[in-house]
């Protein structure tokens, strides 16, 4: 029964797990351990797919990717053409939108080297401390997931001893004991936001799922792997005051005026009015994410 | 025996040593009741002594749990056994391992998350034993 195959072995987990026999030695050497076994194998297998943050590639390779489906898409594509240049494709893992916004945000800063927008995130991070301070939860639990993440902001300036390179940021974002710290300190960041405002976030929960506010952040907010939804972009675009554009990337057509594709602005809720979204023209994104149905990635303005 | 789930494991991540030191440092400033922590040098494996609640079948007994926390803990959940000789329960095989199969299973993975401490996690497990399925 000793299972060594990984993912091949399906069958006889399943079959292991849904009869656990009194036989307890041969239970007891397949366990636990050889479930973990099989999910490392799987992550690894994924892994190799696609790493955490990919290359940017030209727009071409997503027209390519459709080259024989639907029309509206290519069509789409087409239109995207027009305004966007290329695409940085993130791991379909459950933490795409997390890990995109990660890899994104820091880039437009070591690119633009914007020491005032460093500040004010600082400054929204610690107000996040605090909220999860007055939430109750211990600081031991969270400091080193906020610490990792300040760290990489203070890396992407340069003219300090610590600073990066395109390069290394990329590197970073592909190495799990970073890109998945950040991950979760934005797992976290988020959960506090929504908790934080639950009356304003209840509907659109209520939405979603059939979840109170805490069933939520526990079940699709906090553990890694869980998608993100309008809900997750709009409170961690609130908590850090960054402004976020998903382009929607589906086969929905408005056929009068030929094929448009569809954009929403996440605009940050300012003074404690909620999350303006779409309404202000007055802030524009420097974030910007292509959304198809269950995946994001990282888009690049010409 | 108990040790079947013993084979290689990986070191402990630099932050997941970090955040266990803060732990361990937090249990002994503000130990939870009921629970003893046995000293030893291993900070990945920690051996735990839980008394039985009182008004329970397991009242005046003290039983010990294995906790094992992996490589990269607290983005992964730790694993806890008991140790031998383990409570009597539905939910406990004979080798100390906890049946997964039902009502312990959501408590623990609903509950099992960074934000959490393993302080928080063992007063919640052993307390759904305790008092849920408490005889």
């Amino acid at each position: 029964m000793q299972n060594k195959d990984g993912p091949q072995a399906d069958g006889e987990l399943e079959a292991a797990t849904s009869n656990p026999t009194p036989d307890f030695d041969d239970w007891a050497k397949f366990a636990d351990d050889d479930i973990m076994q099989q999910q490392t194998a799987i992550r690894a297998e994924e892994a190799e797919k696609t790493p955490f943050v990919g290359d940017k590639e030209p727009l071409s390779s997503l027209a390519a990717e459709y080259q024989s489906g639907s029309p509206i898409l290519l069509e789409k594509i087409k239109v995207l053409g027009e305004k966007y240049a290329a695409i940085r494709r993130t791991r379909g893992d459950g933490n795409c939108f997390f890990r995109s916004f990660m890899f994104s945000y820091l880039e437009h800063i070591l690119e633009s080297q914007d020491q005032a927008e460093v500040d004010r995130a600082k400054s929204n991070v610690e107000q996040c401390r605090i909220t999860l301070q007055s939430l109750g939860y211990a600081d031991f639990t969270f400091e080193d997931f906020f610490a990792l993440f300040l760290e990489q902001l203070e890396s992407v300036l340069q003219g300090n001893g610590t600073s990066i390179s395109q390069e290394e940021l990329l590197l970073r974002s592909r190495d799990q004991s970073i890109s998945d710290y950040v991950v979760m300190f934005f797992r976290f960041v988020t959960s506090g936001e929504i908790r934080k405002r639950s009356e304003f976030f209840e509907p659109f929960i209520m939405g979603l799922t059939n979840a109170t506010v805490e069933q939520f952040c526990k079940s699709s907010v906090e553990p890694m792997g869980e998608e993100s939804d309008h809900v997750h972009i709009t409170a961690l675009s609130d908590a850090l005051g960054v402004p976020i554009r998903v382009v929607y990337l589906d086969r929905s057509s408005c056929d009068s005026a030929g094929v448009s594709v569809n954009h929403h602005d996440f605009i940050p809720a300012v003074g404690g009015l909620p999350n303006a979204s779409g309404s202000t023209e007055t802030v524009s994104p420097f974030i910007t994410l292509l959304y198809r149905p269950g995946h994001y990635d990282i888009l690049y303005s010409k | 025996m108990t040790s079947s789930s013993a084979t290689a494991r990986k070191a402990l991540s630099k932050i997941a040593c970090n955040r266990l030191q803060k732990e361990l440092l937090e249990w002994q400033v503000n130990p939870p009741a009921g629970f003893k922590h046995k000293v030893t040098d291993n900070l990945q494996r920690w051996v735990i002594e839980v008394n039985g609640a009182q008004g329970t079948l397991y009242a005046n007994e003290t039983y010990q749990l294995q906790v094992d926390f992996p490589e990269h803990y607290p983005m992964e959940a730790p694993q806890v056994i008991f140790l031998h000789p383990a409570p009597l329960h539905p939910h406990i095989y004979s080798n100390g391992h906890i049946c997964l199969g039902n009502f312990v299973e959501i408590i623990l993975l609903a509950s099992f998350f960074p934000l959490l401490s393993i302080h928080t996690v063992l007063v919640t497990m052993v307390c759904s034993f305790l008092e849920v399925f408490g005889i």
